[in-house]
């Protein structure tokens, strides 16, 4: 028996032993169960091997986002009695080396280093309560004049990321909600990734082997970087670079767009996210520490050169931030570190994030003042 | 509703049990027509009314052209299910109906949300009461007036729902720019008009409608439930294929049936238009994105990548889609038309347009450039006619002047195309080299340059961008340097996935239809295939469900 492959017309034919033929002796219910059967076996092999192979063995994929769910982890229990966490993004990543930051402060003194790249106030906000449930001695935030600026929106991606690290079950109950589709930063979809089913959330990074296997390309082809151990909480910095001459005005002409886009429209929306943080640091029984982080010396010129018409504003941007940390240190009791002017350029692999050289001053530089 | 949603499978299984479940005809185009409806209403269920209401103008103007009077009983009917389904689609309170996280009440349920609904509504109200009056008077006129004031009618409906939700703004900025290059400043009134989701599709298949019955080609259909499901039947419904009135009303004349070869044909051809979208052009879509944001300062090399993964993207989007819906179609028992036909294969541009949106450019032949003259007319004037008919062609793929351009663009490779024809066609030499292996190769590759520029006008809206793409694209730089794609594309996940399906779709192209092939293979070996495309579908689903480029238009 042969049947038309098409069935407006007969154009070709297929054999006996054809799918077709098969549907013409056994019927539609049968066609459907021979399609459908092995379509959810096939969904269900593949679901099972990611979750119990995939996600436990590769990650997301991504490492940033992988670090995020490794925070989550860490702080599923309670952190050793006086730890000093770090928070905020990657100029805290690169800079950062709680080893050097634990020797500079003292005998016995503990540091872990939770920053995650991206991880600006409104990520902190998501992040921050379960830090505080952990029980720190101390919260030290990196703030640069970019942190008063307005948040950039949390991707779809790290607000799963937050989901799975089950960062959302300790936001405070009660009264106001803690964070909501409008704060700064969020958004309905993202606000419906923070608050996802550990099982959603898994099942959102079902491209984790490709993100995976791409990365690892990727990163064969990046000069200068060093894949990230997500579980580092010691020194996670990746760069390993230097940028110079073009590329380094490139990357300072890039950021130049950013903050002239972030700090636009002035600089109260981000003071109010961190001052949020800032109290809940207080709050939750542990000692907020500001780091007015290092800037480029290159960087605010760039910018007064590139926007002549918002120098004044340039100009008040990081007395806006050396105030508001001030205004902090009296309202919450935080400790300010002032290290804006910490490194000079040779400390910097490119226009805003510290080079190994950076990282072991500025580690230094913060772990001598920390119990100032 | 996305075809590759839940929500939609389930969709789908009622559709399929339901067509099973009930054997007579009238049931099933009733319990389809409401599907359909179900299907365009969770866009946005106000637009539904839109569709109703073009659906009952071409319905009524096809049967007054066709000689056959609406009883002023039938009219009544008709007005009070529009303002029946106004009072439905436009009063309720449906976002807090799909949305509400609290209970709703009575008074909640009941409370519309939109704004404009009471205009809305009285719009639809005295729709209801003026067009059975206007549809009497038009009536009465002798036949052959009847016939083209009826026709008129139709059209003008139509392009003016088009219109105004697709093109008020956009005329309204042009002509606000064209006042300011001429020293004239105005401020008309600009409003936020949303562009219901397939308006384009469904307006040029209600239109082929009328214009048919006015040249007699086809008997007006005596039923609305028949006509509204034609019109709104959810696999064509948001972006094609765009259907004809000869393809369709025949399969209503039985009922339908759930057939196996059917099952299993129309299945594989889903199957094929799910892998194209889902980990072909979903998975690309991101890096093209990053591309075309800010192209300015890429090197040529990333634009050219930048408009061939777009060229695999767009072809992946869309014809997957066209996939999906002719396999479900297929499985009903409804056959739609072919809307590509391996366009990337073409060896000229009346070629390419041969095989790319058939439904489209057929539609534009038999409804436009044919009733223009076509090439029964002077040199001159066929070239005109072949021009604007590409013009609005591009025009009718959104509101914006690169969609413009890029329709002038085609219209003038196409009249190109034949001034350089005639030439090549007389001298034999020329002729002979062309026809040859080497010559279809060159021109397969000239095609395909040319087909990627018109891409970029396609996909770069911002004019300076755009012009940087072109002269990017025209005059290569020979800057090679890799570090120019990083932070924009992941490069080697894009390649491989665009460079496997463009293998894989040579292969289909040479040899045999994977469609077809799969169809044929032994009944034994299927389920693995199945089993293993549905592990490499669920890792190369993207996280996010994206919309399919189409359903802009």
């Amino acid at each position: 028996m042969s049947v038309p492959i098409h069935t407006d017309g007969s154009v070709a034919t297929a054999g006996p032993r054809s799918a077709l033929a098969f549907g013409e002796r056994r019927g539609a219910v049968a066609a459907f169960l021979f399609a459908g059967v092995p379509l959810l076996v096939g969904l269900a092999i593949a679901l099972a091997l990611h979750l119990k192979v995939v996600l436990p063995e590769l990650g997301t994929g991504a490492s940033d986002v992988t670090r995020v769910i490794a925070v989550g982890e860490l702080l599923d229990t309670p952190l050793d009695p006086g730890t000093v966490v770090f928070v905020g993004d990657s100029v805290s990543v690169e800079g950062i080396d709680a080893r050097l930051v634990a020797e500079a402060a003292g005998p016995g003194a503990k540091v872990r280093n939770l920053a995650i790249n991206g991880g600006n106030p409104t990520e902190l906000t998501v992040l921050m309560p379960k830090v505080v449930a952990a029980r720190p001695a101390k919260v030290v935030f990196t703030l640069r004049p970019r942190s008063l600026g307005e948040p950039i929106a949390l991707d779809n991606d790290k607000a799963s990321a937050y989901a799975l690290g089950g960062f959302a079950k300790a936001w405070p109950s009660g009264g106001e909600p803690w964070v909501t589709w409008k704060s700064p930063g969020m958004s309905e979809a993202a606000m419906e990734h923070v608050l996802a089913s550990e099982f959603e959330a898994q099942r959102y990074f079902r491209t984790a082997v490709v993100n995976t296997i791409n990365n690892t390309f990727r990163s064969k082809l990046r000069k200068g970087y060093v894949p990230m151990t997500p579980s580092d909480f010691d020194s996670p910095a990746e760069m390993r670079l230097s940028l110079e001459g073009a590329r380094l005005d490139k990357h300072i002409s890039a950021l130049v767009d950013e903050y002239t886009a972030a700090m636009k429209d002035g600089t109260s929306i981000g003071e109010g996210v961190v001052e949020r943080l800032v109290a809940q640091v207080r709050a939750g029984g542990s000692t907020p520490v500001i780091v007015l982080a290092p800037l480029h010396p290159q960087l605010l010129p760039a910018v007064v050169k590139a926007h002549p018409e918002i120098a004044a504003a340039v100009a008040s941007w990081q007395a806006s931030l050396a105030e508001f940390a001030a205004r902090m240190g009296k309202a919450y009791g935080a400790v300010v570190i002032d290290a804006s002017a910490a490194l000079d350029e040779s400390g910097f692999a490119d226009g805003q994030h510290p080079n190994e050289k950076g990282r072991a001053a500025l580690s230094r530089y913060v772990g001598s003042r920390l119990g100032s | 509703m996305l075809f590759q949603t839940p929500e939609f499978l389930v969709l789908f299984i009622i559709s399929i049990l339901g067509i099973a479940v009930l054997r007579k005809r009238g049931h099933q185009h009733l319990f389809m027509a409401l599907l359909s409806y179900t299907f365009y209403a969770w866009w946005d269920v106000r637009f539904l009314i839109l569709l109703l209401v073009t659906s009952l103008v071409d319905y009524a103007a096809a049967l007054g052209m066709d000689g056959v009077k609406l009883s002023v009983g039938k009219r009544a009917k008709l007005s009070g299910f529009v303002v029946a389904m106004a009072a439905v689609t436009l009063l309720l309170n449906w976002p807090a109906v799909q949305h509400s996280p609290e209970p709703l009440t009575l008074t909640g349920f009941l409370n519309a949300h939109w704004h404009g609904m009471w205009l809305a509504m009285a719009a639809c109200v005295i729709f209801a009461v003026i067009w059975p009056v206007v549809y009497g008077a038009l009536y009465s006129l002798p036949e052959e007036r009847r016939r083209k004031v009826f026709l008129v009618t139709s059209v003008v409906c139509n392009l003016a729902v088009l219109g105004f939700f697709k093109y008020y703004n956009f005329s309204i900025d042009s002509a606000v720019g064209l006042g300011k290059m001429l020293g004239y400043s105005w401020h008309p009134p600009h409003l936020e008009v949303l562009l219901p989701v397939g308006i384009s599709f469904y307006t040029f298949v209600s239109m082929s409608y009328t214009i048919d019955a006015y040249r007699k080609q086809l008997a007006a259909e005596r039923s609305f439930l028949r006509f509204s499901l034609f019109v709104c039947y959810y696999p064509h419904l948001v972006a094609g294929p765009i259907i004809r009135p000869e393809n369709f009303f025949p399969t209503l004349h039985e009922p339908w049936k759930i057939r196996g070869p059917a099952v299993i044909s129309g299945f594989h051809l889903m199957l094929n238009g799910f892998v194209k979208k889902v980990p072909i052009a979903d998975a690309i879509a991101p890096y093209v994105d990053q591309i075309f944001h800010n192209p300015m300062g890429m090197p040529s090399y990333m634009i050219m990548l930048g408009a061939a993964l777009f060229a695999v993207q767009i072809y992946c989007d869309f014809s997957g889609y066209s996939d999906i819906a002719r396999g479900i179609s297929r499985m009903f028992g409804v056959e739609l038309p072919m809307n590509f036909d391996y366009p990337y294969f073409s060896t000229g541009i009346v070629d390419f347009w041969r095989r790319w949106h058939i439904s489209l450019s057929t539609w534009l032949r038999d409804y436009l450039y044919i009733p223009l003259g076509g090439s029964r007319v002077s040199v001159p004037h066929m070239y005109f006619n072949l021009f604007a008919t590409m013009v609005l062609g591009g025009l009718w793929h959104g509101a914006s002047w690169n969609f413009v351009i890029w329709g002038a663009y085609q219209g003038a490779l196409l009249v190109i195309n034949r001034l350089i024809r005639v030439p090549i066609e007389k001298i034999g030499v020329l002729k002979a080299f062309f026809s040859s292996k080497v010559g279809t190769v060159i021109r397969w590759a000239v095609t395909m340059y040319f087909v990627l520029l018109g891409w970029l006008i396609f996909r770069v809206t911002n004019f300076e961008h755009l012009w940087y793409c072109v002269k990017k694209f025209v005059v290569f730089d020979f800057n090679l340097d890799p570090s120019a794609a990083m932070g924009r594309v992941q490069p080697f996940w894009v390649l491989i996935l665009a460079g496997g399906f463009m293998v894989l779709h040579a292969i289909s192209y040479f040899s045999q239809n994977w469609t077809e092939r799969l169809n044929k293979a032994p009944v034994w070996a299927l389920p693995l295939v199945y089993a293993v495309l549905a592990v490499l579908m669920f890792f190369f689903w993207p996280a996010e469900n994206a919309a399919f480029i189409y359903f802009q238009f």
